[in-house]
């Protein structure tokens, strides 16, 4: 893997060994959180893509490319476990397509007032606030659960609100046990779609407003995310493959990884309790929060806000970075342990259950 | 199990050596842009159903696979 290739004014890099086993090992991480919690893996593949020096752009578009195609295969296998709602995925996902399109505005209309570093700042300040609160949210919520021992979910309140609220259209899913106003639907979709946009992982809203808004179980919530991940992955390469900036060799990579990673969540779902995707989500949120907060002094500094020695910007970005991939692992682990433990559990459960019958 | 996991194993890495043994000229058709995004999106799709059968099979011949099949509340 050894050609580097320049094509009009995009750069390619050069792929040697070691840089080609970090995007299988990232993608791997990546698809096992996907698979599991249906979103939250991609974050790290832009800046790890761009680490082995791709540019901006076509870190970007090869995430997106990578994206599709792993969430499909994620919602396929999760389908056939009965937890995808296709239909509530594919009205969010087409939502989250337009979201996708007023994030971008935004996102230029900033860029365009205060360059990359004020750009960087407003991606790191929306990282913060909205992973910090959802995930705090999600995280309680979870504990409380796991403390109690509930074996099936609880609509929520506000849910339980929303579904009375009869506006027309409504819509039912039943996968998710749902009668939703496309009024709420359609907007929590475009949420989700300018999370993306924004932090490039828009379940971070999609997953939490499914549970909590319409009142999906977690299992299904963050199954029919990965629908919606498809729809606005297939959306958004189509976009980047037009202008030529998809990295064929590094999608494949992180696919090479990502493929087993993310069947391998899908799979560890039927092993655990709905609230153990809660607390692997929150965990990651909270995580990747305090990796985006570490940043955010070199996005002040680039600003001229705060002044900073070049090396603490150096080490910052670098912790950025390392605690963003302490977060996926961590998930990982705590997924692979689950299933481990549960597996254990069952061995357990049948060896005593030959020894009452033989005794 | 094991059988299907090495025969899409085998399919699998053949199509990544055509990949990887050809990057200048894999770079160059799928960079062009206009209706060669239609090529980027194929490839996508055909390695993650030859690459997915493949990581599907090998979970299940190591014993990795659903416990229970649920669903809604």
């Amino acid at each position: 893997m050894d050609h580097g290739v320049t094509v009009a004014a995009k750069e390619f890099v050069n792929l040697n060994l070691s840089g080609g086993l970090f995007l299988i090992i990232l993608g791997f991480l990546g698809g096992l959180i996907s698979g599991f919690i249906g979103s939250g893996g991609a974050f790290v593949l832009t800046p790890g893509m761009m680490s082995l020096g791709a540019p901006a752009a076509v870190a970007v578009a090869s995430n997106m490319c990578h994206k599709f195609p792993k969430a499909l295969v994620g919602a396929y296998k999760r389908y056939k476990y009965g937890q995808v709602d296709l239909k509530l995925g594919l009205i969010m996902g087409i939502s989250a397509i337009v979201g996708v399109e007023v994030g971008v505005e935004i996102q230029k209309f900033i860029y365009a007032q205060w360059g990359s570093a004020g750009s960087n700042l407003y991606v790191s300040v929306v990282f913060v606030v909205v992973l910090v609160t959802l995930g705090s949210y999600v995280l309680c919520d979870g504990l409380r659960r796991m403390k109690t021992g509930e074996a099936t979910e609880v609509t929520s309140n506000l849910a339980r609100r929303v579904q009375q609220l009869r506006l027309w259209p409504m819509v039912r899913f039943k996968t998710a046990d749902a009668t939703v106003s496309l009024w709420i639907t359609v907007p929590l979709g475009m949420a989700t779609g300018m999370l993306a946009a924004t932090i490039a992982v828009g379940g971070f809203i999609g997953v939490p407003g499914m549970i909590y808004v319409i009142g999906a179980p977690s299992l299904v919530a963050s199954a029919t995310e990965l629908v919606i991940a498809f729809v606005m992955g297939l959306s958004g390469t189509l976009n980047w493959a037009l202008s030529g900036f998809v990295d064929l060799r590094m999608v494949l990579l992180i696919l090479l990884g990502s493929l087993v990673g993310v069947q391998l969540g899908a799979v560890g779902t039927t092993y655990v309790k709905d609230y153990m995707v809660k607390l692997v989500m929150s965990t990651v949120m909270l995580i990747v929060a305090v990796s985006r907060g570490v940043a955010i002094p070199t996005y002040l500094h680039e600003l001229g806000i705060v002044q900073l020695a070049a090396s603490t910007v150096g080490l910052l970005k670098n912790v950025s970075f390392l605690v963003m991939c302490f977060a996926l692992a961590l998930g990982g682990v705590i997924i692979v342990g689950s299933m481990w433990k549960r597996k254990r559990e069952l061995r357990v459960e049948a060896e005593a259950a030959v020894a009452a019958k033989t005794t | 199990m094991i059988r299907q996991a090495v025969i899409w194993g085998i399919i699998t890495l053949v199509a990544y050596l055509l990949v990887f043994t050809n990057q200048a000229a894999v770079i160059d058709y799928t960079t062009r842009g206009g209706l060669f995004a239609v090529l980027v999106v194929a490839a996508a799709l055909v390695f993650s159903f030859i690459h997915g059968a493949f990581a599907n099979y090998l979970l299940e011949a190591i014993g990795i696979r659903p416990l229970k099949q649920k669903g809604g509340k």
